[in-house]
């Protein structure tokens, strides 16, 4: 059979390579080659219980880890299925050429991560992304020389194209000539990262802006948890964007402190004891907040408190943090060896996404998601190290479940026909919008409005949120809605793209006021108690004929 | 204060004034000349950060990224000009697919499926980190895109695949194609060395590759 993948970074390489393996044959359509994904910022490392370090490790703690630190929203089974996976996962990748550090035994070095008690992280100094992206780009290169896989690189999504409902194809934008094409295949995998775009100024990538899943969302791929955007506690704010600083920092001992009464308050020991430093993210990023916020305690009276790595010896921090250094060299001209890391939180990740069960199934029948585009196995808040984990497995479980999705979306030549007629109707509207908005010159490019989509989506979804900012956000992101798009004609998708954008924008700050509860990243100043009884869902956004609805649904929902 | 740039356009030369300070990027000048422009200039941006390799270009004449050249090192007078030695597609953008198909021909790609070699372990690790950026190709007097000869970048991958291949046979055979290909055609001007993103040790690798490779020949 035929799949064809949208992405590159990490899921999108996973499922290519395994469903070359299973026999298939694939098409990979990506802007940019693998190494510009954003997959290659991962830092920290990769969680799998390998139990190596004599603490009585196994899966089945991962499995329960991952699940508290999600606040019970994440499909347990999935989260089970992919931890009992990731030792034999991390020892198949070692010995197909990723370079994991090792231990004295030769065995992939474990390090401490947020949210985890046992040694439990598989890392590559703090460059674990870049590692896998460049081992598992080496092994596909493998069966694009066999002619087993095709990579398409200049080539954008644009939209998809259904028939009843049903995947039949893909229009494609060719970012060097600006050409639409119709694409088709038996199934599409997205694997397309999350959704930067509607914020702008995150740790990850220009590239990773979440237009696939825009798309998909208009199309009426349903969406879930999408309020739940995970702040990492700790990125430095340079003037080019704000950069991840890995918690492997903590990982490796560092101390999170600020300045009280003129001397150093470790509040997160303080707080939580010996090990505060290491609680998951969500905890560490609103203690941050209310630190610099509520106790008006920020270092030099900024949102900043220090990340001291002082204390640790020379190799841990040039050597094992390489990355870590090498970024705050050249960005703050700083050395954590000897000064300390002024730290705030930043968007980093999103655990919502496009609805998928644990057989990595959209909505949609034929079209398949994985990697941080789909919302599967995070819940409320994502575990340092299970990003990379998810989306090596995720793809690789995407590529297992194509052959039965197939049976889902097989069309009828009547089907096959009205497809065709739709792709092309749909390439000449694009065209035509490029030729009617030349004309007009109050219009404006598209970065203009996705700076004020941002502005207000910044503004709306903070560490804390509540009601009434919430409302004011959908009600100002609404009003984009009336500005006047100026299309080029070599960037149909990025235009198009716009529209769609505000649409999620606005389906992620209703699903922000459905969730009246605080739970993992949803911290609600108005509603501050967790409400298993009504929100221990999945919160569900879809749209259909311009509206967009809301909904509770029963967590771990097959959708076939 | 404010920077002179001048950009080479795919229509020509154009000037444009732009606010800055010491810590100001060339990406973060590209970013505001855009905000504002009607045409908007085409680059390639991904992670705004040394780690992707998108943004690299001809900066001042020099080949580099624009996400991590900084006003306070290059002045105020810039001068843009996109990589020379890959097809342009437009303006700073230009094409580099031509990297992987090279590898590709070279066969440097992960077949075996054995441990990695620890004793070259830490080597591996840099040369797993290659952006792929193409600066070293790009400055490298010897690097034309005529040939297979791929200047650090190929000396790179392909020493970290013959160094994982299990399979002497295959690894032999790399080897007589890196001799060819590679070792001959290199003169060490080592250019590479100055413009890599990462300062990668690329010096040290091409001669412990050549150690290699040209040992594995006689084995």
């Amino acid at each position: 059979m035929e799949i064809l993948i949208t992405g590159c970074g990490l899921a999108g390489l996973s499922a290519a390579i395994t469903a070359a393996e299973n026999g298939d044959r694939v098409k990979i359509i990506s802007p940019y080659p693998p190494e510009r994904s954003q997959s290659v910022l991962a830092s920290g490392g990769t969680n799998a219980a390998l139990n190596t370090k004599g603490e009585d490790d196994s899966w089945e703690q991962h499995a329960a880890d991952t699940i508290k630190a999600g606040c019970c929203l994440a499909d347990e089974t999935a989260v089970q299925q992919m931890a009992e996976s990731a030792p034999s996962l991390i020892r198949e990748l070692a010995g197909r050429g990723i370079v994991f550090s090792r231990d004295e035994n030769g065995d992939p070095d474990l390090r401490y991560f947020g949210g985890q008690k046992k040694k439990r992280t598989v890392f590559s100094k703090a460059g674990i992304g870049k590692q896998l992206v460049s081992g598992l780009s080496s092994i596909l290169l493998k069966y694009i020389a066999e002619g087993k896989v095709e990579l398409l690189t200049n080539v954008k999504f644009v939209k998809p194209i259904l028939a009843d409902g049903k995947y039949a194809g893909i229009i494609t934008e060719n970012t060097a000539t600006g050409e639409l094409q119709y694409l088709q295949s038996d199934v599409l995998i997205t694997a397309t990262g999350g959704i930067g775009g509607l914020f702008g100024n995150t740790t990850g990538s220009r590239t990773s802006d979440g237009a696939v899943t825009a798309s998909l969302f208009r199309a009426g791929a349903e969406m879930a948890n999408l309020e739940m955007i995970q702040y990492h506690p700790t990125t430095i704010a340079t003037a080019q964007k704000r950069m991840l600083i890995s918690e492997a920092a903590r990982g490796e001992g560092g101390r999170l402190f600020t300045m009280k009464d003129g001397q150093r308050w470790y509040f997160m020991e303080d707080w939580y004891g010996e090990r505060g430093n290491l609680m998951p993210r969500d905890v560490v990023s609103q203690c941050i907040y209310k630190v610099c916020n509520d106790l008006c305690l920020g270092i030099d009276g900024k949102q900043q408190v220090g990340l001291d790595l002082t204390h640790l010896d020379e190799y841990t921090v040039h050597d094992k943090l390489k990355e870590i250094t090498d970024t705050t060299k050249l960005y703050l001209d700083l050395d954590p060896l000897t000064d300390v890391i002024p730290v705030y939180p930043g968007i980093h990740y999103f655990m919502g996404g496009i609805y998928v069960d644990r057989f990595h199934r959209t909505t949609i029948p034929g079209i398949l998601a994985a990697g941080e585009c789909a919302c599967i196995y995070h819940g409320a808040n994502r575990l340092g190290g299970n990003s990379t984990l998810g989306a090596i497995y995720g793809g690789r479980i995407a590529a297992q479940s194509a052959a039965e999705e197939r049976e889902f979306c097989s069309l009828n030549a009547e089907e096959k026909k009205s497809a065709e007629e739709l792709a092309r109707l749909e390439i000449g509207d694009l065209m035509r919008s490029s030729e009617e908005s030349a004309a007009s010159a109050e219009s404006e490019p598209a970065a203009k409005i996705m700076a004020d989509i941002q502005t207000i989506m910044n503004g709306s979804l903070g560490i804390v949120r509540n009601g009434v900012q919430l409302a004011e956000g959908l009600t100002a992101l609404k009003a984009m809605k009336s500005r006047s798009l100026r299309f080029d004609r070599y960037h149909l998708s990025e235009d198009s793209a716009v529209s769609d954008f505000i649409e999620l924008g606005a389906a992620m700050l209703e699903s922000a006021i459905f969730r009246k509860e605080s739970r993992g990243a949803q911290m609600r100043s108005d509603y501050p108690e967790t409400d298993d009884a009504n929100f221990r869902k999945t919160v569900c956004a879809s749209y259909k004929n311009g509206e967009i609805a809301i909904r509770a649904d029963e967590i771990g929902r097959l959708l076939r | 204060m404010i920077a002179n740039v001048r950009i080479k356009r795919s229509s020509g030369f154009a000037a444009y004034q732009v606010e800055c300070d010491d810590d100001t990027t060339v990406a973060m000048l590209l970013d505001n000349i855009n905000m504002n422009e009607t045409d908007p200039i085409e680059w390639e941006c991904s992670c705004r950060q040394n780690m992707c390799g998108s943004c690299a270009m001809v900066i001042n004449k020099i080949p580099a990224l624009a996400c991590a050249s900084f006003v306070r090192d290059l002045g105020t007078d810039i001068q843009l000009e996109p990589l020379s030695k890959f097809p342009l597609i437009k303006d700073l953008k230009v094409d580099r697919s031509s990297i992987h198909r090279m590898l590709e021909r070279l066969e440097s790609y992960h077949n075996g499926d054995g441990d990695a070699d620890f004793r070259e372990h830490e080597r591996q690790y840099l040369s797993a980190s290659c952006l792929m950026c193409g600066l070293c190709m790009e400055v490298c007097p010897n690097y034309t895109g005529k040939n297979d000869f791929g200047s650090a970048l190929a000396a790179n991958a392909m020493y970290k695949t013959v160094s994982q291949e299990p399979d002497s046979g295959r690894a032999r055979r790399l080897s007589k194609t890196y001799r060819k290909t590679q070792f001959s055609k290199c003169s060490n001007s080592l250019s590479c060395t100055d413009v890599c993103p990462l300062n990668l040790p690329q010096a040290s690798t091409i001669s412990r590759i050549n150690r290699k490779m040209l040992k594995r020949l006689f084995r």
